[in-house]
């Protein structure tokens, strides 16, 4: 990927409005990471002791686990085990019935929670891409900074395009996404999530759904990310991009965190016995 | 078979006074037409946001949408028009009631309101199947970007949705247009009336009803050739 790089992310950031990119007259060099209430090193996401049950069949076990600001953490584990559930919780689409989750200090389960505003600020990245199939590239990149943060939309086309360009896809701002491959629909995904100057970003399994010779292209630009010091916490089984760029790594099994382990821990000597089983499948080919 | 031909009938006029046989059917033609179009607003807004509620969340406007489907799509059509114009303004308080008996065009607003909520369940399951035709993540992807309930539907799901059901969508109009002939039992001077009153003044039974087929026909015609131009307009670059 040679894009134009990211500024870094604690460039003085002397606004404190709801929305600092758009007070920069240079909008498209503005800072990626917005200012948070979290100091460098604090919790953006705690999880405390989250449960939740699907009818009977409980489906996560008291989760507990933080992720500081500017932290790469990596969620693995079986399929079944939870993790997709988890990172759902955090900007509120999936409900969970005991425990709390704060994004940048704000409770996640709390009725005086504005979850909209909340999840504006909270950027997903989805398996399926799910970019929405009736509009532009620049529309998608677009619609949510108008209609939700309220910009206008030359601001807003000139924000998405900007991110457009830095996923290295310029030229296909007038197409729709049904004419783009997997790898770079994920692309303009992670594109349209960044455009809403995310505090953090969340991957839900962003390259299970693609061809394996376009799953490079999408790890490329999250590996860019996470070095911009993006807050990221991402489900994925790609151990590469785990050893290359993660701080934590996070084992889970049947709804439970079993390992929440450095990266250099959880590779060298994972503790429990499952991990340990997990990674010797995974690593083996 | 002993029968008189005679396709000059339509030129001839009308025992009404004014007019011949054939201003008469189209004089039905155009109710029939202004019934199904006003009719048609009806069901479309109606059906949408009846098809909307069976998909929210909620349990009670789930419970609500469903109890409108079952209700309105379990009843003939047939006895619906009778109850609307026969039983209802004997239900309403005598003053109100007989002032409905008593408004010029009765039998249109009638029909226009029945056949407008007797359609509208089947626009409601329409818009619902394809609302749950959606990927489940585009509801998700909406709700993350923090669009809230309603801008999800408006800007994500309906503009999918309509797509989606537009060719069944295409049939549910051209049934309301048919079934507007229903309401000639209610005194509704439409196109299938006004074929029979020709057939019962001047006895040319096959010229009345070919007449009133092919116009029938001819409308159906128009209708599809438009549908299928708004089926191109909207389609996507890229699917399918």
């Amino acid at each position: 990927m040679t894009s134009t790089p990211i500024p870094a992310p604690d460039a003085p950031e002397p606004h404190s409005g709801p929305d600092p990119a758009l007070a920069d007259e240079g909008l498209a060099k503005g800072p990626l990471i917005p200012p948070s209430k979290a100091a460098s090193g604090e919790p953006m996401i705690a999880i405390d002791g989250v449960s939740k049950w699907y009818g009977a069949f409980q489906v996560l076990t008291d989760c507990t686990t933080r992720v500081s600001k500017g932290e790469v953490v990596v969620v693995c584990g079986p399929s079944g085990s939870g993790k997709s559930t988890l990172i759902k919780c955090v900007n509120a689409l999936e409900p969970f019935q005991k425990g709390q989750i704060s994004v940048d200090g704000t409770k996640v389960k709390d009725r005086s929670t504005n979850l909209p505003k909340l999840r504006s600020r909270v950027g997903m990245v989805f398996q399926h891409f799910e970019l929405f199939p009736h509009l532009s590239i620049t529309d998608n990149l677009t619609i949510a900074q108008r209609k939700v943060l309220g910009r206008s939309g030359e601001d807003a086309k000139r924000r998405g395009l900007d991110l457009l360009a830095r996923v290295g896809l310029s030229a296909h701002a007038e197409k729709f996404p049904g004419q783009l491959s997997g790898g770079q629909q994920q692309r303009v995904a992670i594109a349209r999530a960044l455009a809403m100057n995310p505090v953090v970003m969340l991957f839900d399994e962003p390259t299970s759904a693609l061809d394996p010779e376009m799953v490079g292209e999408v790890l490329d630009v999250m590996v860019e990310l996470a070095r911009d010091g993006m807050t990221m916490m991402v489900v994925t089984h790609e151990m590469g991009f785990a050893r290359k760029v993660a701080d934590r790594v996070i084992f889970m099994d049947r709804g439970e965190i079993v390992e929440d382990a450095t990266k250099d821990d959880f590779f060298g000597q994972p503790r429990s016995p499952r991990a340990q089983q997990f990674l010797s499948k995974i690593l083996s080919h | 078979m002993n029968y008189n031909w005679n396709w000059g009938i339509f030129f001839e006029p009308s025992p009404e006074g004014a007019g011949t046989y054939a201003d008469m059917l189209l004089s039905g033609l155009l109710w029939t037409i202004l019934t199904a179009l006003a009719s048609w607003v009806i069901a479309f807004c109606l059906g949408s946001i009846i098809g909307v509620m069976r998909t929210l969340p909620s349990r009670a406007a789930q419970a609500v949408g469903t109890a409108y489907v079952e209700l309105f799509r379990n009843v003939p059509l047939l006895v619906q028009m009778f109850l609307w114009y026969f039983v209802l303004p004997e239900l309403l308080p005598a003053e109100l009631g007989s002032r409905i008996k008593q408004l010029p065009n009765a039998p249109f607003y009638t029909a226009v309101i029945c056949l407008g909520f007797f359609t509208a369940a089947r626009v409601a399951e329409q818009v619902r199947a394809g609302i749950q035709a959606l990927p489940r993540g585009q509801r998700l992807a909406g709700t993350a970007m923090g669009f809230t309930v309603a801008q999800t539907y408006r800007y994500v799901l309906l503009p999918n949705a309509y797509r989606i059901i537009l060719p069944p969508m295409t049939s549910e109009f051209l049934n309301n247009l048919k079934n507007t002939s229903v309401a000639l039992t209610i005194g509704l001077l439409e196109l299938t009336a006004r074929a029979r009153s020709m057939q019962e003044f001047s006895f040319q039974v096959f010229e009345a009803f070919t007449a009133a087929t092919i116009l029938y026909v001819m409308i159906n015609v128009v209708v599809i050739v438009a549908a299928t131009l708004l089926e191109r307009s909207l389609s996507i670059p890229g699917q399918r």
